[in-house]
């Protein structure tokens, strides 16, 4: 509340991420996933008051700089470097998919500011304005038709205050923030409408020889079904924070089925739509307005980006069941 | 949405949890499994003593516990592969306050469920299969000695050592309501069945046999009186599965931490880690989802939150069994390793009480065509 807040607890902006997701609306944003609970922990009482207040009243958004062309889902391998130089760090390096660079206020960056320590512990969180010199941003265009972005920084100076928490701890902010991030990025509002869209159609007049298909009657259990189970482990994971609890295999687990299930349902539901399904968006006989098609599209990102499923099985096996490590 | 757990619940688990292990170890269930005693009735007095039977009972019989209660006992019998009869007469029991038997003679018989002298059990499916769908072809016929019951109920647990039944049957006039039974009354006949899961089932014949009360479901309460028993036979057999499931996968886990190939425990290679994250997630959700249909279950629509679970629940138990066979390889195959029995009851607990097939279809119909889109 201090800085601007409604000061409620997680629980409540998860459901108000969930029904804003249903609603088609990307606001969980990395400023108020990543850098508001971050700087909540870890950041200077000069950084809460400055950009706290701007997170809760949506005037000023960042993009995340984390990954790499090589340093994807081994993160930790990154080798953008920060040199410290007097007052300033001095930033060079490369970051990818820095989706909102274009558009955002801010980078919420990591760099290598010790690369003589392990990998895990040389890595430094810092606050860098994207209008500062020395950084391009080009555009990435996807297969779904958005824009992401490639960043070069050259000589980028920034003042040793945009550093956040301790040098070289910034490994532990960014893990802590990734379990909420699977939560607050993912979440079973996308699954749901797509859902809700598919059935409506398929229960709307004129479609009886669909509705009568078995096929398209399993296929859709199975999606219904497949729902409650997403919505139940997102639960899950956001009840164990609103104990206190860090969630980090079961957001793991939320994020892996919640994203295949977002694949699953455009597989579905495009196959239930027979040859309409491969109509896209902007052709007046593409049912669902094209939906299905887009989304099945559009959902290709979602195993890997925000961790792999790859990595969120290694997680759960690991972390959470304790097998031992390779 | 609370998961947390009361202390009384917790103790109830740790209590139950200590007491199989002394009571009811594999090497002791095993032996039972294989062989066709009935069940050892000293066990079934501790029960009553440690509160179980009364658990979840109305007082003053019981102590009136919700079904949750229920539900966390039975995943704990579910790993101990304990036998069917503790379900069996609890659903019974339980149905016998619900239809509001309750006259001299019931309280008597209650008190004697609940002091673990007596047992009781459900039939509901006949010859075609059906669970939830199936409309009985069993009949109860009034006559000037009180109502007469005739046909034959297939898959039911535990017939041959209850003392009552409550039987699904039409009453004429497309009426349909529960026929209760006395297991010895004449013209009761069973003929054992041989199941995989190796629980006790039966064939049980009703030939002109007289019924001791007969309960039909009027216009509006159908749901209260028999819809509800389904509801709670599905989530009690969910409940039983994630037991069944959560040893297996416990097993599992160990035996990929302690197996050694190509110089280092099988759980360090990702192909096997990804398969126990599978596991896992198919184990939890299961618990989530039976735990999510047994607070659930006065509500208007608890048969349909039932059934997702109970769909759900089966096919995920059979893929945690399948990996965990495919994990063990050759040691779990040997008759001596306790898996096998495991596998073998999480396939009776799939095709018992709502097989995968018919629950699709009654949830395609719920789905596709109710007024509401009966979407989770």
């Amino acid at each position: 509340v201090e800085f601007g807040g409604g000061g409620r607890s997680f629980w409540e902006s998860v459901v108000i991420a969930e029904e804003l997701q249903y609603g088609g609306v990307h606001t969980s944003s990395t400023a108020v996933r990543v850098v508001g609970p971050t700087l909540m922990i870890a950041g200077s009482d000069a950084q809460r008051a400055r950009f706290l207040p701007a997170i809760a009243r949506g005037e000023i958004d960042f993009a995340l700089g984390y990954t790499e062309p090589g340093a994807g889902s081994d993160l930790a391998s990154l080798q953008t470097r920060a040199v410290r130089d007097g007052d300033s760090f001095v930033i060079n390096g490369t970051k990818i998919f820095t989706s909102m660079a274009h558009r955002a206020e801010f980078c919420w960056l990591a760099a290598r500011t010790d690369p003589q320590a392990p990998k895990h512990r040389g890595i430094s969180l810092f606050i860098v304005p994207l209008s500062s010199p020395g950084i391009t941003v080009r555009p990435l265009y996807t297969m779904a038709g958005g824009r992401t972005n490639v960043t070069y920084w050259d000589n980028v100076r920034v003042p040793v205050d945009a550093l956040v928490g301790e040098e070289n701890r910034g490994w532990y902010y960014m893990t802590a923030a990734l379990d909420f991030e699977r939560l607050a990025y993912y979440t079973p509002g996308t699954a749901q409408y797509l859902a809700e869209q598919l059935l409506a159609y398929i229960r709307a007049p004129g479609n009886e020889q669909k509705r009568r298909d078995p096929q398209v009657r399993a296929a859709l259990v199975r999606v219904a079904t497949e729902l409650l189970i997403c919505r139940l482990l997102y639960r899950r994971a956001a009840w164990l924070v609103s104990q206190g609890i860090v969630p980090n295999y079961e957001a793991a687990m939320s994020k892996m089925f919640t994203t295949e299930l977002e694949q699953r349902i455009p597989q579905v539901g495009t196959r239930a739509l027979g040859p309409y399904g491969q109509l896209e968006p902007g052709d007046p006989a593409a049912p669902i307005g094209g939906l299905m098609e887009l989304e099945h599209r559009h959902g290709v990102y979602k195993t890997f980006g925000g961790g792999s499923s790859e990595l969120m099985r290694t997680i759960i096996a690991t972390r959470g069941m304790g097998l031992p490590r390779a | 949405m609370d998961l947390a757990l009361t202390e009384q619940q917790r103790i109830m688990i740790d209590t139950a949890r200590a007491w199989l292990r002394e009571r009811w170890p594999l090497a002791v269930a095993g032996p039972w499994l294989d062989s066709d005693e009935p069940l050892p009735h000293t066990l079934w007095d501790e029960i009553a003593t440690l509160g179980w039977l009364g658990l979840s009972l109305s007082e003053p019989v019981g102590v009136g516990g919700d079904l949750l209660d229920l539900v966390l006992l039975q995943e704990e019998l579910g790993r101990a592969l304990f036998p069917s009869t503790f379900a069996s007469t609890l659903l019974f029991a339980r149905l016998v306050e619900r239809v509001g038997l309750v006259n001299e003679p019931w309280q008597d018989r209650l008190r004697l469920i609940a002091s673990g002298a007596a047992l009781g059990t459900i039939a509901l499916i006949e010859e075609d299969g059906r669970f939830v769908t199936g409309v009985p072809q069993t009949r109860a016929v009034q006559g000037a000695h009180g109502w007469r019951l005739r046909g034959e109920k297939w898959f039911v647990r535990d017939a041959d050592t209850a003392q009552w039944l409550a039987v699904l049957a039409s009453g004429g006039d497309g009426a349909v309501g529960w026929a209760f039974v006395a297991r010895d009354a004449p013209g009761v006949s069973c003929i054992p069945l041989r199941s995989t899961g190796r629980d006790r089932q039966y064939r049980v014949r009703f030939d002109d046999t007289p019924v001791a009360d007969m309960v039909l479901a009027r216009e509006g309460n159908k749901k209260d009186i028999i819809d509800r028993v389904r509801a709670e036979a599905m989530v009690l057999e969910c409940a039983y599965l994630v037991g069944v499931a959560a040893e297996a996968h416990a097993m599992t886990v160990r035996h990929a931490t302690e197996r050694v190939q190509f110089g280092r425990p099988v759980g360090t290679f990702q192909a096997i880690q990804h398969k126990v994250a599978d596991m896992t997630t198919d184990l939890e959700s299961s618990r989530l989802v039976t735990h999510y249909a047994a607070t659930r279950i006065d509500r208007p629509r608890a048969l349909i939150e039932a059934m997702y679970a109970k769909l759900w629940t089966s096919e995920a138990v059979q893929r945690v069994l399948r990996e965990a066979h495919q994990i063990h390889g050759g040691i779990g195959y040997i008759i001596e390793h306790p898996l096998h029995r495991y596998f073998r009851r999480a396939k009776t607990g799939e095709l018992m009480f709502g097989a995968p097939a018919e629950l699709t279809e009654a949830l395609a119909a719920a789905v596709m065509e109710s007024d509401d889109s009966c979407l989770p």
